[in-house]
């Protein structure tokens, strides 16, 4: 039995033969060194252009690239850094064409490995749809495991007007229409400065079955419209400064996390309800509300939630009791 | 973690095992260390190894197994314990120091180790390697990473490859 296992370590040993050092170039040391190896050293380049930059020196490690499991690429790093002031229109959106220009040529690879993060943070232009094109291309072939995308609007949401949120969404929905698919994979989902339909909302809810985190800043369907959720996966949600009259949360089974910050103020309705929402809850509530709306008695207010934790921002001041329930 | 039955507390008598390079050269060393080899972990449980025996592994040369052997020798105490928890701070100073020295060598050298670390399956000298590979990859142009990594310089041939791809990948060099 020794024997037999020493001689099948021996023959591990013996699987890739390491060429003798002389007389053999670097490069073609280098080149035949296993993926594996190749990949472990390319895992270690934290910026994903050091990797790009690699596939240069020769076709063994151009095919490299391809074998990548953690895809991690932002706009933002193609915009040259200028002490920490905003970004221009011009730089947003050279550094976006840069962007969607390295999402399609490390996704043009052929690999079949499972991508374990596709991260990808851009901004909510017409070019980006080619960044969706190569992601449903690369889902059809490959599995991803954890798509995350992050999509910011092209100005500051502050100055962003009622018409550029309507612009804004039609181009979101565009992206949406256009590739389901890379929605129905997704399992983290930023979006900033959208005005979208009530169905089209219904939609990217029933479409994103997989969304496990979702945050929606600024984002709605006209003033004072009515959120409804229902879904099997969600587990964080934030809703930041949009310009729902109400949030219910009508069936989120596995929904932990749960951010509301900034509503808009009513005499007479609270801002959200809880349907079937099970699991306990992390419970964060932040308004720095007016003396408009409704005095906030939070056992009416949480309804049947079932709270863990709750931190309250609210700075006019009126909450009722803090009586909660565990 | 595969300790030896007889741990290194007590009267000293540390399981030692015997490595034969390509170049037949012997070397003896505590179970302990070996171990930190996936490759060898086993045949070393299974009591391989011991004696006049030794394990022979034809694709590492003496040069590159001592090497290999200096960093398992100096890794083994921190393994044994599981890894970094029970070190001090001090301890793991020590090995950061130790780490550091120990890939500032020549690149030829560092290939060789980083095959060997592959083949025998030894985790944390492969990560080191390949960390240190990486850094001297890190913020370089593709002309400097060549030279760098000791790659030739390109052909004519190659030189045009090397444009059109960088077109390509224009987004990487800004």
């Amino acid at each position: 039995m020794a024997e037999l296992l020493r001689q099948e370590a021996v023959e591990k040993v013996a699987e890739i033969e390491a060429q003798d050092s002389e007389g053999v170039h670097q490069e073609d040391r280098l080149s035949e060194l296993p993926d594996d190896i190749l990949m472990c050293i390319l895992d270690r380049l934290a910026v994903l252009r050091d990797v790009a930059r690699t596939s240069v020196l020769s076709k063994r490690w151009r095919h490299v690239v391809g074998l990548l499991t953690e895809i991690t690429l932002s706009a933002a790093d193609f915009e040259s850094p200028v002490n920490g002031s905003k970004p221009t229109f011009d730089v947003v959106v050279q550094s976006n064409m840069d962007m969607v220009k390295a999402v399609t040529s490390i996704l043009a690879h052929t690999s079949r490995r499972t991508i374990e993060l596709l991260s990808l943070r851009f901004y909510l232009r017409d070019e980006s749809i080619d960044i969706f094109r190569s992601v449903d291309h690369t889902m059809q072939n490959r599995e991803v495991v954890k798509a995350s995308f992050a999509v910011f609007p092209e100005m500051r949401d502050m100055v962003c007007t009622d018409d550029d949120m309507v612009i804004y969404g039609r181009r979101f929905l565009s992206f949406f229409y256009n590739y389901p698919r890379v929605f129905g994979g997704l399992k983290f989902l930023y979006i900033s400065c959208v005005r979208l339909g009530k169905f089209d909302i219904a939609n990217i809810f029933s479409t994103s079955i997989e969304l496990e985190y979702l945050c929606l800043n600024n984002c709605d369907c006209g003033i004072r419209s009515l959120l409804q959720i229902e879904h099997p996966q969600l587990m964080g949600l934030k809703i930041i400064c949009c310009a729902f009259e109400k949030v219910e949360l009508n069936w989120l089974p596995k929904l932990q996390l749960w951010t509301y910050d900034s509503w808009m103020n009513s005499e007479d309705r609270y801002p959200l309800s809880f349907g079937y929402v099970p699991q306990p809850c992390n419970l964060r509530l932040i308004n720095t509300g007016t003396t408009l709306h409704k005095t906030i008695k939070l056992s009416d207010f949480l309804d049947n939630a079932i709270i863990r934790q709750l931190n309250l921002d609210f700075q006019s001041g009126s909450v009722g009791d803090l009586k909660t329930r565990k | 973690m595969a300790a030896p039955e007889s741990g290194d507390g007590n009267n000293g008598a540390a399981r030692m095992v015997t490595l034969i390079s390509s170049d037949n050269t012997r070397f003896e060393v505590e179970a302990a260390a070996a171990s930190l080899s996936q490759t060898l972990q086993l045949t070393i449980l299974d009591g391989g190894g011991g004696g006049g025996d030794g394990i022979p592994l034809p694709n590492v040369d003496s040069a590159t197994l001592s090497k290999v052997l200096e960093y398992c020798i100096k890794h083994a105490p921190a393994a044994a314990n599981g890894g970094a928890p029970n070190a001090t701070a001090v301890d793991r100073a020590e090995l950061e120091r130790f780490d550091n020295e120990f890939v500032n060598i020549d690149q030829s050298v560092l290939y060789s180790l980083i095959m060997a670390a592959h083949n025998l399956e030894i985790e944390g000298l492969q990560s080191l390697v390949a960390k240190k590979v990486a850094d001297m990859i890190k913020g370089k142009s593709p002309m400097e990473i060549r030279r760098t990594l000791g790659f030739p310089d390109p052909t004519p041939e190659e030189q045009a490859e090397m444009n059109a791809h960088m077109l390509e990948y224009g987004w990487a060099y800004e």
